[in-house]
């Protein structure tokens, strides 16, 4: 017995040893026709490779990889995607992987799960491949590193008009926001959109519950059940993929007719919802806080081949960039009453002129010190 | 009665060897089925980790961690009780080794000694966490079954509750630590791989568990515990003490486990759903036969699959949910222990009729 | 009578190779009640299990009605006419009784169940056959004998042919015995066909028209009851397979080792099986304890070894009180227990033979080493001398136990009690069913240890040969009591015994006199 098993692993030794042997010669070269091809000049075909977890959100994934296709059809280029799932222990192979394929010399990615840190470890070893890092924070260290450059969303900027308008809006004085989970980003929205409420209606209450990461529909549908009970008559629904249950509950009990509004997020809703199955869901939502992934990944990807990206930075795309704005669509302005329109295009008008300042989760000492001034 | 033995362990061999034919052939059809390049996913799938060095390292990301969950849970499952509370402590376990990491950081400790004060955490957290399933099954006869995978969650929570309030970092978006500090990790035996010293530690703790288990007392109680609990009970063994300790040296090794991983491969604590990594451990013990022995090479086929199949996913065009899928039937064809259950039992029927005969 | 059920030449082999039947025939008649007796592990229980679609068998037919059956589960067996009321019955506590009877078969339309319609279904049944009870009221608030007759309701009420009754009286008082024997008789004359599985032969004699007699998985005979009496039947399942005559010198008793004192105990369903037993051993004796089996015999071993906790009255080893001690505290205490069933309590079939022997003295200093390590070497020297000592026949000591036959496995469990170094040897059915070359080697050893170590030995035995031969003093247990007593073992004869066992006579108190 003992023998056997000791024959049945030397033998998996050897062969592993031997494959392992074979392998490595042929990586070898593969990597050296990476060095010679991928020198790629400015305006010469280029390869993206876009890098998510998991396609098939509707949104922030999603996104990405609309724009890296957008931008590539655009110029003429290719563009791969690569998954990496759930296993986390995975993702930094499947980078480098990637990048040591010879296959790409332009890298699309976010920054969950420390994508944007292997960005920051891996960009100066491969001075050949250019690096784009979207949802990153703006105090990531990338000095120095001239082919990577960072995309901030300025979430909070976007959801300041968002708690504006609710504000203005409510009439019971009680407001609501779901968020799909209690993470760094997910607070930034929160942060922006209390921010608003506070200077546009300094009596209103806000009540915000997060779902756990798994947030679907039905979670959220229940959550807008019992808000909508306890009085709210505004809810910002931050999550793509939850957001049909509030949809549905709005609808249920008569909408905006019954004065009951819903704000969207990540793509303008109305509009998608209107040209979906859902149509009637759509009528519930009176904006939303575009983030716009696609047109910020498209809109980076034609300054660098303008030659005027400042990599070696982390910038902050806010609604002067383009990175992040209010719905306004027919609908918007048809529905909102004509004063509270009015307030609102000054208010932006202010925001796009530097003259508001809208607070940020990321200038908070750390999660007890926003916990207390949310819940202030 | 050789016969029998003869039969047995030949059937053995032939059984793993069927089923992994019958899985590798579905897996390959479907591929077939619905990939543009079927021979390369196919190459991708089966050779796929030992055409570089890194994705050989890989594996070893895989095998390392496999090698302490392994040997954690040959323990829980030699003593029959079906605790799974290794999940739990495997990720709880990587959060405290992460916290105490990022806050000794700048103590100056001298590598070794950090890295195995850091371990030591690891095991710690092991211990306090498993002991609770334990002791409620060995003491109060409550199922630990479920409360291990309750506990499993609120561990999980527990972390990222942590994760929030107490490693906050400014420069990431995502829910994650602080950085590791370079100090604290476990050095990589060939750069660029996720092979690093956390093997030694492994090979270390599968030995123990072997020693443990032939050569110790303790040994002996647990699987006699295990194989036949009332004939444990009319030899005079102390079952409570057996089973309670079983159990928290799987959770031990598990929270090792954790510990070596997080300081291994990664470069943050960011687990923020249940890594899969103790329930692996048990297939891994079921793979090994609860033989600690064999958990080296149990390990390393699991960790070969699941790195086949992670390379699979990132060179081809097959959707990740797909590759989960495969995975899940070629483990579950190799755990069945049943599979081919009646082939084994009419050889032996042969057998006992023969032998029989010549009797009558 | 027309035959509506024949099992013919089965054979049961479990997957550890072990042979349950041998080319096994039952068969029974239209409104026949049928004993199938035989010993514990005569492969009654696994025929039974066959003919109620329970578990598959390797050779042979069973036929109902002269036509192959091919009862592929215990759904179809109830499909197909076949009932059986198990020993645990399968009821739901918290409901009535006539939901428990129509469970699976409830009255109504679609999801909705008719209440009514269900009591009078069990009500019909119940008044049929005269098993009085009262369909609204819960099992949890029923007497075992009640929701035994709910469990025969269950049977009636899917329309059974052939009930099974595996042994019925097991948890029943004198009183309920003799209504549920009442009422079997009259099924028996609505013509249903019943199989009465029981150990007690007067029993048997009583209530059923013809016997099948079952030996180590084999038919010995069938024969209708007027042929037979309860001596004739026990000797059909004891079997004069072994019949041995052991040398042996005469007893020289020194100290009392083990002591009884006023010993009760009840069991789970409150019946008293050990009452008031009182007796004494002494070094260097051996004292037997015959009996049919399920008299008691068996528990007062298991109350002395700690398997089972007293009820009442006491046990002393050595003069300390094993009250309130566990097992391995009983153990220390210089005792050893052969149990009755080697398979659950004597052996962990998966684990090798080493393991096995060890179990109770690994923790010994003799085989420690530094300190935490155990001593593998003197080990594997220890097992290998225990493994040529007693002849067990195996391909070494790591071999799996359950690879090995019968009689070897209780060789390797005599092997380790033997050589525990106790005071206190406890052999409970030592040589059941195993051949005769091991028989013989466990009784001369038995001998061996009361005469040239000094062990007390405690031997109970529904084997006559068996505790006529090796015994020095012989108790005789009926009804969890002790019934006469022989000073002298080798002066009694097995049809003086029998009548003992049986209780046709029992001795007074003066006749038995001192009983250590």
């Amino acid at each position: 017995m003992k023998k056997f098993v000791a024959v049945l692993l030397s033998l998996a030794m050897v062969f592993t040893l031997a494959a392992c042997g074979g392998g490595d010669s042929s990586s070898a070269g593969g990597s050296q026709s990476a060095g010679g091809g991928s020198a790629a000049a400015d305006g010469e075909a280029r390869s993206i490779v876009y890098i998510c977890l998991n396609l098939g959100d509707l949104s922030f994934n999603d996104l990405g990889w609309e724009g890296s296709q957008e931008a590539a059809e655009k110029y003429g280029w290719t563009a791969d995607v690569i998954e990496l799932g759930k296993d986390t222990s995975t993702y930094e192979n499947a980078f480098v992987d990637a990048i040591d394929s010879g296959k790409y010399d332009l890298v699309v990615t976010q920054s969950n799960y420390g994508l944007s840190d292997l960005c920051i470890k891996y960009a100066p070893d491969y001075p050949d491949i250019d690096f784009i890092s979207y949802d990153m924070s703006t105090d990531a260290a990338v000095d120095g590193i001239d082919n990577l450059f960072g995309i901030a969303f300025k979430q909070n900027e976007g959801s300041y008009l968002a708690g504006a308008l609710a504000g203005k809006l409510t009439e019971t004085n009680k407001i609501g926001a779901f968020v799909f989970n209690d993470v760094p980003v997910g607070n930034d929205f929160v942060t922006g959109y209390v921010a608003g409420i506070r200077d546009a209606n300094p009596d209103a209450e806000v009540s915000i519950a997060y779902g756990g990461g798994t947030a679907d529909a039905s979670k959220l549908q229940e959550v807008s059940a019992a808000m909508f009970d306890s009085g709210v008559d505004v809810i910002y629904g931050i999550s793509g993929s939850a957001f049909p249950g509030l949809a549905k509950e709005a609808t249920g009990r008569g909408g905006i007719e019954n004065g009951l509004w819903c704000i969207g997020v990540d793509s303008d809703m109305w509009t998608v919802y209107k040209a979906s199955e859902n149509a009637d869901y759509a009528d519930v939502i009176v904006t939303s806080m575009e983030k716009d992934v696609a047109g910020s990944i498209v809109y980076t990807i034609d300054r660098m081949v303008a030659g005027e990206l400042p990599f070696g930075t982390v910038e902050p795309y806010g609604i002067v960039e383009g990175g992040v704005r209010l719905s306004d669509n027919e609908y918007y302005r048809e529905v909102t009453p004509a004063d509270v329109l009015e307030y609102m295009d000054g208010l932006q008008q202010d925001v796009i002129d530097g003259k508001v300042e809208i607070p940020s989760y990321f200038d908070f000492e750390d999660y007890d010190a926003f916990v207390e001034w949310r819940d202030q | 009665m050789k016969e029998t033995r003869k039969i047995e362990f030949g059937f053995e061999i032939f059984r793993i060897v069927v089923a992994l034919a019958i899985a590798y052939g579905i897996a390959l059809l479907c591929i077939m089925l619905i990939s543009e390049d079927p021979f390369q996913a196919v190459y991708m799938f089966a050779v796929g980790p030992f055409t570089s060095v890194r994705r050989f390292g890989q594996l070893f990301g895989k095998f390392i961690p496999y090698l302490l969950t392994g040997a954690g849970m040959c323990f829980v499952y030699a003593s029959n009780r079906f605790n799974l509370i290794g999940e739990g402590v495997y990720l709880m376990s990587g959060c405290l080794v992460t916290y105490a990491a990022v806050n000794m950081g700048d103590m100056g400790l001298p590598h070794l000694v950090f890295v195995l004060l850091l371990i030591l955490v690891g095991a710690l957290t092991g211990a306090v966490f498993g002991s609770v399933p334990a002791v409620l099954r060995e003491k109060m006869g409550i199922n630990e079954t479920v409360v291990s995978i309750m506990m499993n969650y609120a561990l999980l929570y527990l972390a990222t509750y942590l994760v929030k309030t107490k490693m906050y970092d400014n420069s990431i978006t995502y829910m994650a630590s602080k950085q590791i500090p370079e100090d604290a990790k476990l050095t990589a035996l060939i750069s660029k791989t996720q092979l690093h010293g956390g093997i030694f530690i492994g090979l270390i703790a599968v030995g123990i568990t072997a020693l443990i288990f032939y050569r110790t007392a303790l040994g002996y109680d647990i699987r006699i515990c295990g194989a036949n609990p009332k004939f444990a009970k009319a030899s005079g063994i102390n079952m409570t003490a057996t089973l309670i300790l079983a159990q928290v040296m799987g959770a031990v090794l598990a929270g090792i486990g954790g510990a070596v991983d997080i300081l291994g491969i990664y470069d943050r604590y960011m687990w923020t759903a249940l890594t899969n990594m103790g329930f692996d451990g048990l297939i891994v013990a079921v793979l090994s036969k609860k033989n600690p022995i064999f958990v080296p090479l149990g390990a390393f086929l699991l960790a070969y699959m699941r790195t086949g199949a992670s390379i699979l996913n990132y060179t081809s065009d097959i959707p990740i949910e797909f590759v989960d899928i495969m995975q899940a039937i070629i483990i579950l064809l190799i755990a069945a222990e049943h599979f081919m259950g009646r082939y084994k039992e009419k050889l032996i029927f042969k057998a006992s009729r023969k032998k029989n005969e010549g009797v009558a | 009578m027309a035959e509506v059920l024949r099992m013919q030449d089965i054979v049961k082999i479990y997957s550890n190779g072990f042979m349950a039947n041998k080319d096994v025939n039952l068969v029974v008649n239209e409104g026949e009640i049928h004993a199938l007796v035989g010993e514990n592990g005569a492969g009654k229980t696994t025929l039974m299990k066959i003919l109620f679609g329970m578990e598959d068998f390797q050779g042979g037919r069973v036929l109902l009605d002269g036509a192959d059956a091919n009862i592929s589960s215990p759904l179809d067996a109830i499909a197909k006419g076949i009932g059986m009321v198990h020993q645990h019955f399968m009821q739901v506590p918290s409901l009535t009784v006539a939901e428990n009877v129509t469970l699976g078969i409830e009255p109504g339309r679609g999801m909705a169940f008719d209440k009514k319609e269900a009591i009078a279904i069990t009500q019909e049944i119940s008044d049929k056959y005269q098993l009085k009870v009262n369909a609204n009221e819960k099992i949890a608030d029923l007497g075992v004998g009640l929701r035994q007759k709910v469990e025969i309701l269950k049977a009636l009420v899917r329309k059974c042919r052939i009930l099974i009754l595996d042994e019925p009286t097991a948890v029943l008082t004198p009183q309920e015995t003799q209504e549920l024997f009442v009422q079997l008789k009259a099924l028996k004359k609505g013509g249903i066909a019943i199989i009465f599985i029981s150990h007690k032969l007067e029993e048997v004699m009583e209530l059923c028209d013809r016997v099948t007699v079952l030996r180590a998985g084999r038919t010995v005979g069938t024969d209708v009851i007027e042929n037979l009496n309860p001596a004739k039947i026990s000797r059909m399942m004891v079997g004069r397979d072994v019949i041995l005559e052991i040398e042996k010198e005469l007893a020289k008793p020194t100290d009392l080792v083990l002591e009884i004192d006023a010993l009760q105990y009840k069991n789970a369903e409150n019946v008293m099986m050990v009452d008031g037993v009182s007796f004494g051993i002494r070094r260097g004796e051996i004292v037997g304890i015959a009996g049919v089996e399920g008299n008691g015999q068996n528990q007062v071993a298991e109350l002395i070894s700690g398997m089972l906790q007293i009820s009442s009255g006491d046990i002393r080893i050595c003069g300390k009180s094993v009250r309130g001690k566990n097992v391995r505290e009983i153990r220390k205490m210089g005792m050893a227990y052969i149990s009755e069933d080697r398979m659950v309590y004597g052996c962990a079939a998966n684990l090798p033979i080493r393991e096995n022997i060890m179990a109770d003295r690994i923790h010994s200093k003799e085989y420690r080493k530094f300190g935490f390590l155990i001593d593998t070497k003197k080990i594997n020297q220890d097992i290998d001398k225990l493994i040529e000592d007693f002849e067990v026949s195996c391909d070494d000591r790591t071999q799996p136990v359950r690879m090995l036959s019968g009689g070897n496995i209780q060789k390797v469990i005599v092997a380790r009690e033997f050589s525990s170094g106790a005071h206190l040897i406890l052999a409970n059915q030592p040589t059941r069913g195993i051949d005769v070359g091991t028989t013989e080697m466990i009784r001369k050893t038995l001998v061996k240890k009361s005469r040239e170590e000094g062990v007390a030995v405690l031997l109970v035995s529904s084997d006559l040969n068996e505790v006529l031969e090796v015994s020095d003093r012989l108790l005789v247990m009926k009804d969890g009591k002790i019934v006469a007593h022989f000073k002298d073992a080798s002066t009694v004869s097995e049809e003086l015994l029998g009548e003992y066992m049986l209780g046709v006579k029992t001795m007074t108190p003066e006749e038995m006199g001192e009983l250590v």
